[in-house]
């Protein structure tokens, strides 16, 4: 579970590693050279060509220089931490991000002629899009900048720049406090209710909230099973086996093909969400919603958890409109490291590899969404977003 | 071995059948189906040639002690037990006589299920028999190439397929097609085994457009297919299939969007059999999971419970077409095929018909 020493922890091995850079004057935003993005056609789908893919053999701090960097280096470091799948999950980036910012408060000084309302928004925005370039935001991260965005603005201007920068990362503590700590909390609390004896569980590869979910159910001695699914090509699904395992949970593991296969056995589906958009529509890692027709159509209940920072006022209907495209050499990942027939892909210009990253599962599939403020259906998201709009 | 069956059957074809049977038990995952069945045929139709008999319904006898002996129950062998069925059906056939078969409509002709003997003596009811199963090799040989040849039937220009794992029909549909029509196809990798990659390495050098996704995305991408083309292992007797595990939730997705699933598989594969149980033994096969986690992960291994299952069972309101090597039918068209292709007495093979039973009582 992310708990404030987390964040505490994070802000450390951040802060240890780089040195005490400070932004200097800004000018104009300045222009940073964006990673190369792979732009020729070969090896793109047409109907996904929307989608950046970033070419995955050249660093991402091959374009930024020493001196005269305008990202800070915890950022540098984090972005490197993103695009090298170091850093995964959505809360757990989230989380990082916040960590960066707090450390890039500490280190900056407004110049003389700016105040620090007007002038902090503008020193981030380089960041923030260097970050965007190493990996696509995610929903968490994208909410939490708007967050910060508006914190800042609405820093009184009587105050003396070091109350406002402590003022600032309080803010942020706060943010990461109410809608990641407590509120996973709650959900955990609320969630756990929903877990009765002689369950069988399905979950879906590797959620931190999920987990946290079960083995508090645990601790408080419920006794389930859990039915582990998994799919290629990152296979986190094997390190909720460990975790599972580790606390005594009788554990079965699958790969999504056989999901029909076990769904005959399972009681209950508990699934994550990257975000809920406002049309219903559930946001999760690619797999999602194939799970989510399996088990309406069992009539077995899909129970999603998902914080409301992460609601987003996005709205889609389909999983292709919006997604991230990852390494597609990841998918040439076999478990004995054997060449698969189309290794070569790069070579052939009929073969192409596509790996998404999320999908969009539609609300008829879902039963229940577990919210920190209730438990709703999906169609209640843009309820809870003008809740959150009208407390801002 | 029988005894029985020994009396009337030469050491030669004795030892044939042997290594037929060990031939069966091995190699389960590597065969195809079309050189079994090629040699299924081989094999009986020296039996046939070889064993003492004199009317049909002795060797129809002898034909089903001998699939006794055959590993015929595991759920990887339907193709050869269909075989077997249509070899009994010929044999039965011939043994009624020309003018009965002519005569008889197609529906009294399936309630008919005893064998009125007939004037032919062994050789030419042998003739008769051979000359029947020459004809169903060679309709077995040019079943592919009916499939194949009706590809432009099913595709138009500018088409995304999708289609999943590894199949030599589909595979040679898709290549027939990109002969007249410019159209692209996204194959579902099919984890663990990983046979998609395969397929997608044949079909883009065959000069189609080919994606290649995990089978986790196969939701995510499928409103924009514009039909799924996939092969099967079976069909069942309802239309319903025993196909690649992980076929049965591409086909649930394909009816959520309304993107319409379309099944091409040679007559062969169509068994006379419903689905029972779920179970492992009754239906699918579960393998080994060597390709699913590491050796490294083996504190896993003991503690999980990991399932590899071979099969899936696709419900036949999902289908909306069969090809097959006699055209395009709907699931639902399909027990009338069943009525022309087997005898109902067949269906079981192990199911000895009434007048055998009586004289077994009697010996």
């Amino acid at each position: 579970m992310i708990g404030p020493s987390h964040l505490h922890n994070h802000s450390e091995a951040v802060v240890s590693t780089q040195s005490t850079g400070t932004v200097t004057e800004a000018q104009a935003p300045a222009k940073v050279a964006p990673i190369q993005e792979v732009t020729d056609s070969c090896g793109r789908v047409e109907i996904l060509s929307h989608l950046k893919l970033y070419d995955r053999t050249i660093p991402p701090t091959q374009s930024l220089s020493f001196t005269s960097s305008k990202i800070h280096p915890a950022f540098v470091k984090l972005g490197v931490q993103m695009a090298r799948d170091i850093v995964v999950g959505s809360n757990a980036r989230c989380a990082a991000l916040i960590c960066a910012v707090k450390t890039f408060i500490s280190d900056y000084k407004c110049p003389k002629s700016k105040e620090i309302r007007s002038h902090l928004n503008v020193a981030l925005k380089p960041c923030f899009t260097y970050l965007a370039q190493c990996r696509m935001m995610a929903v968490s991260m994208e909410n939490f900048i708007k967050h910060t965005k508006v914190q800042v603005a609405k820093i009184s201007p009587d105050l003396t720049e070091s109350v406002a920068k402590e003022e600032l990362q309080q803010s942020c503590d706060n943010f990461f406090r109410e809608n990641i700590y407590l509120a996973g909390k709650s959900i955990t609390e609320k969630a756990v209710e929903r877990v009765v004896d002689g369950d069988t569980i399905l979950i879906y590869k590797k959620s931190q909230l999920i987990l946290h979910i079960l083995l508090e159910a645990k601790a408080r001695n419920k006794n389930f099973r859990v039915m582990v699914v998994d799919s290629r090509p990152d296979l986190s699904g094997v390190q909720s086996c460990e975790r599972l395992t580790a606390a005594g949970i009788p554990c079965s593991y699958v790969y999504i093909n056989s999901c029909t296969y076990v769904m005959k056995k399972v009681t209950k589906v508990m699934l994550a969400a990257d975000a809920l958009l406002a049309n219903g529509y559930v946001l999760g890692p690619v797999g999602t919603a194939l799970i989510g027709l399996i088990s309406s159509t069992y009539n077995k209940p899909v129970i999603v958890c998902c914080e409301t920072y992460k609601f987003s006022e996005r709205v889609q209907t389909d999983s292709i409109l919006y997604n991230e495209l990852a390494d597609p050499d990841s998918m040439l990942k076999t478990l004995n490291e054997e060449d698969t027939p189309v290794s070569n892909w790069r070579d052939c210009p009929n073969t192409r590899l596509v790996n998404l990253v999320y999908d969009t599962t539609p609300p008829a599939l879902v039963s229940i969404v577990i919210t920190e403020i209730a438990e709703l259906p999906c169609t209640s998201a843009p309820v809870v977003l003008r809740r959150g709009a009208v407390k801002m | 071995m029988d005894p029985f069956l020994l009396k009337k059957i030469t050491r030669d074809t004795k030892s044939q059948l042997e290594e037929f049977a060990l031939y069966l038990s091995e190699n389960k995952n590597e065969r195809r189906s079309y050189v079994s069945v090629v040699k299924t045929i081989n094999v009986f139709r020296d039996l046939i040639c070889t064993a003492e008999w004199v009317t049909g319904r002795e060797l129809i006898k002898i034909v089903k002690c001998y699939c006794k002996y055959l590993p015929l129950s595991q759920s990887n062998e339907t193709d050869v037990s269909n075989v077997v069925r249509r070899i009994l059906k010929i044999i039965r056939e011939e043994s009624v006589g020309p003018e009965a078969t002519n005569s008889a409509d197609g529906i009294s002709a399936f309630f008919k299920t005893d064998i009125k003997p007939c004037n032919l003596g062994r050789s030419d009811l042998q003739d008769n028999i051979l000359n029947s199963i020459v004809e169903l090799l060679a309709e077995l040989d040019t079943s592919k190439s009916n499939i194949v040849n009706m590809a432009l039937e099913h595709i138009h220009s500018n088409e995304r397929i999708l289609t999943y794992g590894h199949s030599n029909t589909i595979r040679d549909f898709l290549l027939y097609g990109r002969k007249a029509r410019d159209f692209e196809v996204i194959v579902c990798e099919s984890g663990p085994s990983l046979k998609g990659h395969k397929m997608a390495a044949e079909l883009s050098e065959g000069g189609i457009k080919t994606t290649v996704i995990a089978d986790s995305a196969a939701f995510a991408i499928i409103h924009a297919v514009n039909k799924v083309i996939i092969g099967t292992h079976t069909i069942m007797a309802d239309g319903a299939l025993r196909a690649t595990n992980g076929v049965h939730q591409v086909a649930m997705a394909a009816k959520f969007f309304s993107v319409p699933v379309i099944v091409c598989a040679p007559l062969y594969k169509l068994s006379p059999t419903h689905l029972c149980s779920y179970d492992p033994d009754a239906f699918n096969k579960v393998i080994g999971p060597e390709k699913m986690l590491n050796f490294s992960n083996a504190n896993l291994h003991s503690k999980v419970l990991i399932s590899n299952p071979d099969f899936d069972y696709v419900p036949s309101d999902l289908i909306e077409l069969f090809i097959t090597n006699t055209g395009g039918h709907a699931p639902s068209y399909l027990y009338r095929i069943i009525s022309e292709l087997y005898h109902p007495e067949d269906y079981d093979l192990d199911n000895m018909c009434v007048e055998d039973v009586e004289d077994e009582m009697a010996t």
